[in-house]
């Protein structure tokens, strides 16, 4: 059994890929929770990430993935990762990385800062240094970055996975697990123009084997229903289309409607037609939607996400497909947010519901300050 | 149903949940308001009759591909009674899953019902809580998503009802493919709960009949028939008929002939069977046995069914074309209880069901209760031998009640196990004893797959050994004079340890282990009660019995499922600490002397050839400890003693000293009842020299059988030399001394 798990940090995302054979992959770390503020409701993301490293014996995650360099999606990252670049983030608690996924933009992105930039050095000091780090780029968009720093192109290829390929390292025979990259990419259009989404960031499928079944997940960072339009283009052209089909699917962007179509609509999102054939032709049965997001909004009118008009969608395909729709921090009730597990095994995907007791509620936490 | 497709919940809408009467219907529409507990929704409240009704929707952990299509919402309704007893659990949809742990009882006959529980609501109620019996609920939801329940539900009837009237069945019902033609007979036994029984025994004819019997087999099906349980002979008849069977027609013919045959007045119980088979033309399975009371006398039956008529206190036949549909005679579901059988008990005590053959001997305190643990657990056709009638002291430490006192042992063992079980006679009795050689003895023995010697007896177990043939292997199960230990001796699979051989390895390891150092050695008198080391003293408690024979019994099965032979020796503290002596058992060697046979074992010749290449260039050698059967003129070779230490070693000469010599010998026989004593002597002989008596040995041989002689016991001597020991038996044949005739012993 493989298990999913998504965290409820509020528009933000973290998403946990443990295999069954043990091998365990992060995709972006973004720790929100105000911890001056008790009614923050997010999950203390370092807390839980270290109590479950601590269970399973380890200080280290095989992979981490940073979809992109956005705050939520990187924030708290140089606490809590151990970084081979400086001395400076080496303490003996911290976490290791034995390979860094990140897409080109964070390796020639200039105008960064804070954990962003401390990502970008990691990212530069591995791919200088040769080893424990995958660019997922078109090869050419690295030529001049490369050398600049005396370089070649030729030498750092194999650490460089261009998007419509399966990421080296993860096989369905050794670890029952295979991931496909289909963003950042270049493509030609049918009329010749070069359009170009390297600046864009990570997408991939992951399919995984267990029991005798097979189960995907899309995961789809923070993409424009256009990035997500030239996705489904491109996987069609290539007769890629399986590489989209999805058990669970990890929506762009935190519900936002411009992940669906161009216009937010009244009551519901019209998507774009690739965008809607990715999900109503693409996702399977009994599919589970997972929105990173904050609540559900009380009506239609906020400018940010998520967007009610987009996650009224969503629910229509969650419903079309007996599925489920779910919201991290309204999972398993907006009082009590908790991470989201879902198990891949023989029977497909299985969202983990389990009514807590409460001694293991009381026990999973410290308890107040006692005492005079 | 409403417009969501869920079924509407038994009782009255209430307004709130304020209108709750009961203090676990109100804590749990509580909980399920205050969106503490995930996962569940409250809908509403309502009152029924008899208590209150909670309803909401719950979201159990479904997998994406279920087996069992459970829903990811799910309505139920729960009944919390204003008499406190077990809360009935509804679905609220009419097509929920038709597996076992879901039936409809009598009273909720709209609704799927949910049997969530194994344990009694008397156990439960402690312990209930709102929130517990709401976490159950969606466990019990996610379990049976997952086809978890299902699996394990094997052994439940699929139509099992909680508080359904129950019928004890004969097992062969459930295993046949179909009604045998036999006829069937009901009966009930009221001992404050009605249970009803039915038989292939006709009752005793003191016995008033109160029912009559309809019993018929449906062609096979692939799934059991009842989804709804049947309430009347009308909708019974609706049940069977697309089955092909006429049960209605059937009913009504013998309702007539019953009622010419002037049995108008009992009840019927009508048996169903269904064979259930997984595919078409595939043998059946299992079968589903369905019985149903009817409510009504035959007579009263007659009139629901228009076949009868009253007039005043007679009742009449009418003719063809009066006949009703039924709807009127009403009937009663029972569950089936199957009648026990040794593979049902083996299967609940975990185990497989063992038919081999075994020969008891001995039914006494510790053989009764071994083998009536032994048979519970569904092991053992058995043959029971003991000759000893039952006392009433008896009674304090065996299997047999009282009420057996002045029988014979094992003809009333034989009798009280072969009522344990439906089917044919497990258990038969020889009331013999077992030294006496009777031809049922020998027989019995010559065809078992197990000897079981429980007698308490060395004669008894040497008997067992060495007389009687057969290939059977042969244990000994017994406790020591203070009843404080327990010992198994069991027999290898090829019988080639035998028991007496383990007899003698036993007696060993009491000489050598610490902790048995006092295992044979009385307590105050020597064996006070007895003549033998096994005879066990008369104060020992019950108790110690009774966790020695569920000790033997576990080690008899563990060890007949193994190939290698056994030699274990339990021991308990007063605190009840129970601890295990299991040396390492070795070959044994045979030798034919003469009359003579010599037994011992591959251990003590490693000894001896240790004891020699330790001293070499030099001799050596000492005192060998032993036991005499003189009856069978066997002489066992059981230990040796180191050499004394003023003994004298040359290349060519030894010379045993005395020192210490005593001591060690009374020792010796105090730790094993007078078992093991001096059985004859041994020196080595250097490299290259033949095993063979010299002059010297010679002389050796004639002190020792002067001195043996006086006991009438024959005198060992053993030389060890390159090629291991020889054995040579002395015997004086005249006075004469030079007369000494050595028998050199071959190995057999």
């Amino acid at each position: 059994m493989h298990r999913l798990t998504f965290y409820p940090l509020g528009n933000a995302d973290t998403c946990r890929i443990e295999l069954q054979n043990g091998r365990t992959l992060l995709f972006d770390y973004a720790a929100m929770k105000d911890p001056g503020n008790k009614d923050d409701k997010r999950v203390d993301l370092p807390a839980e990430l270290r109590g479950d490293l601590k269970r399973a014996g380890k200080n280290y995650y095989d992979v981490v993935a940073f979809t992109h360099l956005d705050d939520d999606h990187v924030r708290g990252a140089s606490e809590f990762f151990y970084m081979e670049h400086a001395a400076a983030y080496q303490s003996a608690e911290r976490i290791h990385i034995r390979e860094m996924w990140v897409p080109a933009v964070a390796i020639y992105e200039t105008e960064c800062e804070g954990d962003a930039r401390v990502i970008r050095q990691e990212a530069r000091h591995r791919l200088r240094a040769g080893q424990g780090i995958k660019v997922f780029s078109r090869p050419e968009r690295l030529r001049e970055w490369l050398e600049q720093q005396g370089l070649t192109l030729d030498s750092r290829k194999h650490l460089i996975v261009d998007a419509g390929r399966l990421v080296p390292g993860f096989t369905l025979d050794a670890d029952d697990a295979e991931f496909f990259l289909h963003s950042p990419f270049a493509f030609r259009t049918d009329e010749g123009g070069l359009i170009d989404r390297n600046g864009s960031s990570i997408v991939v499928q992951g399919t995984f084997n267990s029991g005798g079944r097979k189960s995907t997940l899309m995961l789809a960072a923070d993409v424009t229903h256009g990035e997500l339009g030239d996705i489904v283009t491109m996987s069609k052209r290539h007769g890629n289309d399986h590489r989209l089909e999805s058990d669970v699917f990890k929506l762009p962007h935190h519900s936002s409607y411009t992940a669906l179509g161009p216009e937010k609509g009244d009551t519901k999102t019209q998507p774009t037609p690739k965008v809607a054939w990715l999900y109503e032709g693409q996702c399977r049965h009994r599919c589970t939607l997972v929105s990173s997001s904050w609540n559900r909004p009380a009506d239609g009118t906020e400018t940010h996400p998520p967007h009610l008009q987009a996650i009224r969608y969503y629910e229509g395909v969650a419903d079309q497909k007996f599925g489920e729709f779910i919201i991290t921090m309204e999972s398993p009730n907006s009082n009590a947010p908790a991470p989201l597990v879902i198990k891949l095994d023989g029977m497909g995907a299985t969202v983990q519901k389990v009514v807590p007791a409460a001694a293991a509620s009381l026990t999973s936490t410290s308890a107040p300050r006692a005492g005079a | 149903m409403s417009g969501s497709g869920w079924l509407t919940a038994p009782g009255e809408l209430l307004g709130s949940s304020l209108g709750l009467r009961t203090s676990k219907a109100a804590a749990l529409a509580r909980l399920l308001e205050g969106e503490h507990v995930p996962y569940f929704r409250l809908v509403e409240c309502r009152r029924a009759p008899a208590g209150d009704v909670v309803v909401f929707d719950v979201r159990p952990e479904v997998p994406q591909f279920a087996p069992v299509p459970i829903r990811r919402v799910e309505r139920m309704a729960v009944i919390l009674y204003d008499a406190d007893r077990t809360p009935t659990v509804l679905s609220m949809r009419a097509d929920f899953p038709s597996i076992p742990h879901v039936l409809v009882p009598e009273d909720h006959r709209e609704w799927p019902f949910l049997c969530l529980y194994d344990t009694s609501y008397d156990e439960l109620r402690s312990r209930w809580t709102a929130a517990r019996f709401a976490r159950r609920i969606h466990e019990w939801l996610s379990q049976i998503a997952r086809g978890e329940l299902y699996h394990e539900g094997e052994r439940m009837e699929p139509f099992l009802a909680v508080r359904a009237t129950q019928v004890v069945v004969p097992d062969r019902l459930f295993t046949a493919a179909m009604l045998p033609d036999a006829p069937l007979y009901a009966s009930a036994i009221d001992d404050g709960e009605l249970i009803y029984f039915l038989s292939y025994e006709a009752p005793a004819a003191e016995e008033q009949l109160a029912f009559e019997v309809l019993a018929l087999t449906v062609p096979p099906q692939q799934q059991g028939p009842l989804r709804r349980e049947p309430q009347s002979v009308a909708a019974l008849h609706e049940l069977l008929m697309p089955l092909g069977a006429d049960v209605r027609a059937e009913l009504r013919q013998r309702v007539r002939e019953w009622q010419t045959a002037g049995a108008g007045s009992r009840h019927v119980m009508i048996v169903v069977a269904v064979p259930l088979h997984r595919q078409e033309g595939m043998e059946p399975e299992r079968i589903d046995i369905l019985v149903f009371l009817t409510n009504h006398t035959i007579s009263e039956l007659g009139i629901e069914l228009g076949v009868l008529a009253r007039q005043g206190e007679q009742y009449g036949h009418l003719l063809p074309g009066a006949e009703l549909p039924g709807h009127g005679a009403t009937l009663e579901l029972c569950r089936p209880v199957r009648t026990l059988t040794r593979e049902f008990a083996a299967d609940l005590n975990g185990v497989t069901a063992d038919a081999r053959l075994v020969v008891a001997v001995g039914v006494g305190a510790l053989g009764s209760q071994v083998i009536s643990n032994l048979v519970h657990a569904g092991f053992g056709k058995w043959t029971l031998i003991d000759h000893d009638p039952l006392l009433p002291h008896n009674t304090v430490r065996h299997a047999l009640p009282s009420g057996a006192v002045g029988r014979n042992k094992a003809g009333a063992l034989a009798f009280v196990l072969n009522s344990f079980f439906d089917g044919e006679p497990l258990a038969h009795a020889i009331r013999e004893n077992v030294l006496r050689h009777s031809e049922a003895c020998a027989s019995a023995m010559s065809a078992a797959d197990l000897i079981l010697d429980a007698a308490a007896s060395v004669p008894a177990a040497r008997a067992v050994s060495i007389e009687y043939a057969g290939a059977g292997r042969r244990a000994s199960v017994f406790l020591n004079p203070d009843g404080a230990d327990l010992v198994l001796l069991l027999e290898d699979e090829q019988r080639r340890v035998r028991l007496d051989d383990l007899e003698m390895q036993y007696y060993r390891a009491v000489l050598r282990t610490p902790s048995l150092q006092d295992h044979l050695r009385s307590k105050g008198s020597r064996l006070r009660y007895g003549q033998s080391c096994r005879d066990v003293s008369s104060d020992l408690p019950q108790a110690l019995v009774g966790m020695y024979a569920g000790i033997a019994a576990r080690a008899v099965r563990s060890g007949v499922g193994a190939r290698d032979a056994r030699l274990q020796v339990w021991s308990t503290t007063p605190e009840s600490e129970v601890s295990l002596v299991a040396p390492v058992i070795a070959a044994p060697l045979a030798y034919a002397a003469g009359a003579w046979q010599i037994r011992t074992d591959e251990h003590l010749v490693a000894q001896l050839m240790g004891y020699r290449e330790a001293k070499l260039p030099n001799e050596t050698g000492g005192v060998l400890l032993g036991h005499h059967d003189l009856e069978r003129q066997i002489l066992y070779i059981v230990d040796v003693l180191p050499p004394p230490p003023d003994s004298e070693e040359w290349p060519v000469a030894y010379i045993r000293g005395s020192e210490g010599l005593s001591p060690m010998l009374e020792d010796a026989a105090a730790r094993t009842a007078d078992m093991i004593t001096y059985v004859g002597e041994w020196h080595s002989h250097p490299r290259g020299v033949a095993a063979v008596p010299s002059r010297d040995d010679l002389d050796v041989a004639l002190w020792i059988t002067e001195e043996m002689e006086k006991e009438e016991l024959p005198a060992l001597l053993g030389i060890v030399g390159d090629e291991g020991p020889q054995w040579y038996v002395a015997d004086v044949l005249t006075r004469d001394p030079l007369a000494i005739h050595l028998a050199g012993a071959g190995r057999m």
